[in-house]
């Protein structure tokens, strides 16, 4: 088993810079990261070039990590989902607040993948590392820099505009 | 309360949250909403799927760093993103702080200011949507366990760069825990505070802030300590009613919501209803689709096994294997985690026996009762 860097031994080695210590933390998280920031992103190349800023900003900048705050990884997904948010600013959706293609009551039911990519980056991203990376409201709060309430309502908004797009129910105005 | 005042805490229920008495007692026996908790647990399964079934991603080495012994230039295998146990997962119950978001609808058309208070320590926090005019209290536990925060706070006025709020705030220790104020919010115009809010901040002077959005400002506690104010200011009203009152079972209640209980990798099955009991070993069966059988109880009985319950997750073992039980809320109260007895039944009661094969059944009550059906 590949000792965690979220005990203290192990982030201690990191903060030192030791290498191999840096390696297995990339080993262990990369591919997820690499997998949250394409969907999230939708830019393969984008995606894997954040990826690398993300655990080079860890790599020289070690001590912006605060564990009381949560686990580095949690600290490593918050820093690259910056970033893909920023990248975001600078390469705006042609529509950024409504769906690529308007979904109207009656329209048959999609993959969850097709819904998904339907939902503004912002949701994808949050209900992505709530569903799939299993972060608490506490952990999304610190990570994002949001109120926990904030991130309350907007899994509860996210995920009711992706589930309605994913039934084809309409859109959250249809209500 | 109805079905879309109710909407964002079957949201809340999916992740684990608590929430209020009267929201659950709504979602408890309303099948659209239960409906509606089914088809976020599906949706978040399905979400796990696609994490799981997405070509496996390879990410290159990394660039610019030390490459000690040339270990950057290995590729890097990707590991499987979580079991596929689908619904099971989709109801994984993380119950964390009892966030209680007060939700008021105050008069007028002005804008929203969303908050939350904590304690530096983080180990609680409350929250809100205040117009101006609005008024909101809660409490929460302090980084002390024994102390609680009570605050109350009223909005004096509400822009998208500031906001001027009126706040009251102490840290006191409740005689019995649990029973400090409770945490809501009312409507302008309504008596605002429960009589125990008012009693606990009866001398407390109310202090003036001005507060911009978006940052974090300590607010000192009357007789020491602080808290931390952040908060956002929104255009767009939202369209629900309140809510507030976490709720989390008694210490000698048993609770299963949408249970699912999985082996090792392996999903064994799930039951979309719920049960409770109480008293003094209370217990709920469950016929899964196997035909098999299982008893969880607070206290030992003669065949369990024991194992460990915490918030929205049970842990025990059995022939060598590991088992995990899910609810989509806290499975008992107290302290956590706690134990929990499980006991296997090779057989379902005949009576107890769906007609759907694929489908389970839930009952519940003190042991023995629970226990008494196995046998019949």
């Amino acid at each position: 088993m590949v000792p965690s860097l979220d005990d203290p031994k192990s982030w201690n080695s990191l903060r030192g810079g030791d290498p191999e210590a840096f390696e297995r933390f990339y080993r262990m998280h990369a591919a997820r990261l690499l997998s949250f920031l394409r969907r999230y992103l939708g830019d393969s190349t984008a995606a894997e070039d954040i990826a690398q800023e993300a655990f080079l900003q860890l790599w020289q900048r070690p001590n912006g990590f605060n564990p009381a705050r949560g686990t580095l990884k949690a600290y490593l997904f918050g820093i690259a989902a910056k970033r893909a948010a920023d990248w975001w600013r600078h390469h705006p959706p042609e529509s950024p607040s409504a769906p690529e293609r308007p979904v109207h009551q009656g329209d048959p039911p999609v993959l969850v993948a097709n819904a998904l990519e339907q939902v503004d980056p912002d949701t994808r991203s949050l209900l992505w590392l709530r569903e799939v990376e299993g972060y608490s409201y506490q952990e999304l709060a610190a990570m994002l820099e949001i109120p926990l309430g904030t991130v309350k309502w907007r899994l509860f908004t996210g995920r009711e505009q992706l589930r309605r797009i994913w039934k084809g129910e309409g859109t959250m105005e249809d209500i | 309360m109805n079905c879309q005042e109710v909407q964002p805490m079957v949201s809340a229920l999916h992740d684990g949250e608590t929430v209020t008495k009267e929201a659950a007692e709504h979602i408890g026996g309303c099948p659209t909403c239960k409906e509606r908790l089914r088809e976020y647990a599906e949706l978040g399964a399905e979400l796990r799927l696609l994490a799981s079934a997405a070509p496996e991603v390879v990410p290159t080495p990394l660039r610019l760093l030390p490459a000690p012994g040339g270990r950057w230039a290995r590729r890097i295998t990707a590991r499987v993103l979580v079991p596929r146990f689908a619904l099971g997962l989709g109801i994984v119950a993380i119950v964390g702080l009892s966030v209680g978001l007060g939700l008021m609808r105050a008069q007028g058309s002005g804008l929203w200011f969303q908050f939350d208070v904590t304690d530096p320590a983080a180990h609680g926090s409350a929250g809100g949507l205040l117009q101006a005019g609005g008024h909101a209290a809660g409490h929460f536990r302090s980084a002390d366990s024994h102390e609680e925060i009570v605050y109350r706070m009223k909005a004096l006025e509400i822009q998208s760069d500031f906001v001027r709020l009126e706040v009251t705030a102490r840290a006191f220790v409740p005689e019995t825990p649990g029973e400090g104020a409770h945490q809501g919010a009312m409507a302008a115009g309504a008596p605002p505070f429960s009589p125990n809010t008012n009693q606990i901040l009866a001398n407390v002077p109310a202090r003036e802030i001005k507060y911009v959005p978006g940052k974090s400002l300590e607010i000192p506690l009357d007789g020491g300590g602080k808290i931390l104010l952040t908060g956002q200011v929104f255009r767009r009203p939202p369209s629900l009613g309140m809510w507030a009152l976490p709720l989390t079972p008694k210490p000698d209640e048993i609770v299963l919501s949408m249970p699912a209980l999985v082996r090792g990798s392996e999903f064994l099955g799930t039951d979309r209803d719920s049960a409770r009991a109480e008293g003094e070993n209370p217990a709920i069966g469950i016929c899964l689709p196997s035909r098999v059988a299982f008893v969880f109880a607070l206290n030992p009985f003669e065949g369990a096994v024991q194992g460990e319950a915490e918030f929205g997750q049970a842990h025990f073992k059995m022939d060598g294997q590991d088992y995990t039980l899910f609810s989509a809320t806290p499975i008992s109260g107290g302290d956590q985690p706690r134990e929990i007895w499980v006991y296997r039944a090779a057989n379902c009661p005949p009576s107890f026996r769906p007609a759907d094969k694929t489908a389970s059944t839930i009952w519940s009550g003190g042991v023995s009762w629970v226990l008494g059906h196995l046998r019949n």
